[in-house]
């Protein structure tokens, strides 16, 4: 007697064909852990083009100043491209609220240990964060322009650095340092903006040359500053000091130590007396 | 007769394709067809599976008020956790702080007001814009969560191991009289804390030139321009004024000087023995809602609509659950279980002390939980497991009950906090539980 037989064809058939879903389900799941995006931009591509895609895609993007805090060496000079000139250079960091989707020139002078060369980099913003109401200028994109970088375009390498907001569901279990940012290298034949996808949400371009400005050029053509689009300075937020706590201080009122708060400006002149006006009628 | 099975063509064709099937399949799970990330991609360990302390014949009880045990006589952390080779327990040595007494004394919640889970909702956000039939808040990548019950619910099975704990889940377990383990999760209470990294590429002309190839190029092509999207910048509006009526100068100038502002700050300089003013509310210093607080609350722990009594049903009818009778008469056996009488409840509320933080500040916790049921429950352990971006901020906890505090290591490179109540809580009873974290 063989073993399957009396078995008839379309029960095997159909054991069969429920083994292939059951199995043929689990491999789509492997298969589904692939990522097969196509990315159509680069950050290869000339400055503006992805911001500009990003603004087709819809969203709050358009007329939106998303602030981005610029920071370099020590005794650095910042100086955003504001008309045919640049404005006035700020030290070592530059608060600004910046466009999604344009193109922004800055000027880095007084670069340590490289006194006379002067730095052009380029900003493109990408993408927006969307912080509380009021606290815009305290979550700003933060784009650091290390000391290596800028001798790196000094002496005539291309840098291009993808600023990304992390994802939560993925972060890297390490304690962040405020000063020094966080940056992964990749191969020059990678496209940063793809291996920044992956990780997050890529929100910013820097891309930063040996590129100068060019002397015979007219300044009204406005070419080099990519049409100094409008630019928004901030001020920088007060930097209360959140973390002491209430509860932690416990020095008396007036004492060395204690937390003081910002006051405001004293308009009067020293020597002034100081008079108290009261409205008319009011009982003294 | 022949032992061997003699398939037709029909069926071994049908025998082919499952064997193929199957063995693609292995393959494939076997990791030929997985792609573990890119070259960036951070490797995690396996998530251990977290075991309680508890002493199964010490705890499970059934019927009796009086056999709720407390936890003196459960066994070795360690041992257990060995035992299941789940990962280290730490004890930390653990007083209970000078909570005010205001915490756990007074009038408390409704009992038997059992809210629903607090994870649900509908949350409204201020945010300017939001995409229409997504949950808030949004987008989530701009935020850290902690509290609810992510992902898989958790669950206490009988060998007391904890299962389906994900990182940022907190719940509170505890038994019943009637030998159940019940587990219930906080509300989820989210921080806006986003964090930035650069991802570098540094290209140079000399890499460019063996990349291209220049030197097997006849006749050298430069490049002559690039292109440039340019913004427009200034507008040019071609109207001028066609007249001008007369022009007069001020002749008197009024100066109207406002006087100047002067405001005294007095900042509090600390606290002492009460709540601090993040937590001052009702619904933690008496466990009762109370309407006022209830802004305030939505924006300390966000889900505070989640769990308002107004919005839940009113009507529970004790003990006498919805039946239909049909008029069908079959043999059967019935079983009749004499329980106490009596639902449990337990509440369980966190809020945090920021609702938006920056990397390397500290943020506060507090959890309130309140037995709002109509019996006793023993074995009381809540348990936080605290997201990647959390780090626990040493002796900094702090519980207004007895209990005992213990920690271990997660999957996230964070760590898992524990309290173990001591003594069964009380009908109405509830404590407050504190911790800090520093931002990553």
């Amino acid at each position: 007697m063989r073993p399957l037989q009396g078995i008839p064809v379309c029960r095997v058939t159909l054991l069969l064909a429920t083994l292939a879903a059951t199995f043929s389900g689990g491999m789509g799941e492997a298969y589904g852990q692939r990522r097969t995006a196509h990315y159509f931009q680069s950050a290869d591509l000339p400055p503006g083009t992805v911001g500009q895609a990003q603004l087709l895609r819809g969203g709050p993007l358009p007329g939106y100043f998303q602030p981005v805090e610029v920071r370099c060496p020590q005794g650095c000079l910042i100086s955003p491209a504001v008309g045919p000139g640049y404005a006035e250079p700020q030290p070592d960091k530059l608060l600004a609220g910046m466009l999604v989707g344009a193109v922004y020139r800055l000027k880095i002078s007084k670069i340590p240990l490289h006194e006379t060369d002067e730095i052009y980099p380029t900003i493109e913003v990408i993408n927006r964060l969307h912080p509380p109401p009021g606290q815009e200028s305290r979550f700003p994109i933060p784009i650091e322009i290390t000391a290596e970088e800028l001798q790196l375009a000094i002496r005539g390498q291309f840098v291009t650095r993808v600023i990304y907001l992390e994802d939560p569901t993925r972060p890297f279990p390490l304690q962040e340092d405020p000063k020094n940012q966080r940056v992964f290298e990749v191969h020059p034949a990678d496209d940063p903006l793809r291996v920044a996808d992956e990780l997050g949400r890529p929100m910013a371009i820097l891309r930063m040359g040996s590129r100068v400005p060019d002397e015979t050029q007219d300044p009204t053509q406005l070419g080099f500053g990519y049409g100094s689009p409008p630019l928004k300075l901030l001020a920088p937020a007060i930097d209360l000091p959140r973390d002491a706590g209430l509860e932690t201080s416990s020095s008396p009122p007036g004492a060395k130590g204690a937390i003081r708060y910002p006051r405001l400006p004293l308009i009067l002149q020293p020597g002034t007396p100081m008079q108290t006006r009261r409205p008319q009628g009011a009982a003294r | 007769m022949s032992y061997f099975w003699s398939p037709s063509r029909k069926q071994r064709w049908l025998v082919t394709c499952g064997l193929f099937l199957l063995c693609s399949t292995s393959a494939c799970r076997s990791g030929m067809g997985l792609r573990e990330g890119g070259p960036l991609a951070i490797a995690r360990r396996a998530k251990p599976a977290l075991t309680t302390t508890r002493s199964p014949e010490s705890s499970t009880t059934v019927g009796d008020d009086s056999q709720i045990a407390d936890n003196s006589d459960r066994v070795s952390a360690e041992a257990v956790i060995a035992a299941s080779d789940g990962g280290v327990v730490t004890n930390v040595a653990f007083t209970s702080p000078a909570l005010p007494d205001s915490a756990t004394r007074g009038a408390r919640g409704t009992v038997g007001d059992c809210p629903p889970d607090l994870e649900g909702g509908e949350i409204v956000y201020p945010n300017p814009w939001q995409p229409p039939g997504l949950a808030g808040p949004w987008p989530y990548d701009e935020y850290i969560y902690d509290g609810g019950d992510r992902d898989l619910p958790a669950d206490v099975w009988r060998d007391w191991s904890v299962h389906g704990l994900d990182m940022e889940d907190t719940v509170i377990h505890y038994d019943t009289r009637q030998g159940k383990t019940v587990v219930r999760p906080s509300n989820r209470v989210p921080i806006y804390a986003p964090r930035f990294a650069a991802v570098r590429k540094v290209t140079g002309p000399r890499q460019q030139q063996i990349a291209e190839g220049l030197a097997a190029v006849d006749r050298p092509i430069r490049m002559e321009s690039q292109e440039q999207r340019l913004t427009a910048s200034t507008a040019v509006q071609p109207v001028q004024p066609v007249r001008q009526h007369g022009i007069r100068s001020t002749v008197n100038l009024i100066e109207r000087s406002r006087g100047v502002t002067m405001d005294t700050v007095r900042t509090l300089q600390g606290l002492e023995d009460t709540l601090r003013p993040y937590e001052d509310l009702a619904i933690i210093r008496r466990g009762k809602i109370d309407s006022v607080d209830q802004l305030r609350l939505a924006q300390a722990s966000r889900a505070a609509i989640a769990w308002s009594s107004d919005q839940m049903v009113q009507v529970v009818f004790d003990g006498k659950p919805a039946s239909q009778m049909t008029g069908s008469s079959v043999p059967q056996e019935t079983m009749l279980y004499e329980l106490p009488e009596g639902k449990d409840c337990v509440r369980i509320v966190k809020i945090a002390s920021k609702s938006e933080a920056q990397p390397g500040e500290e943020i506060e916790f507090t959890i309130r939980f309140d037995n709002l049921g109509e019996q006793r429950i023993g074995n009381v352990t809540i348990i936080d497991s605290l997201t990647t971006r959390l780090e626990y901020v040493a002796d900094s906890a702090e519980c207004s009950l007895k209990s005992s505090f213990m920690t271990q290591e997660n999957e996230g490179e964070s760590l898992v906090l524990r309290w173990e109540i001591t003594d069964p809580i009380k009908v109405g009873e509830g404590g407050i539980i504190r911790f800090k974290c520093r931002l990553r």
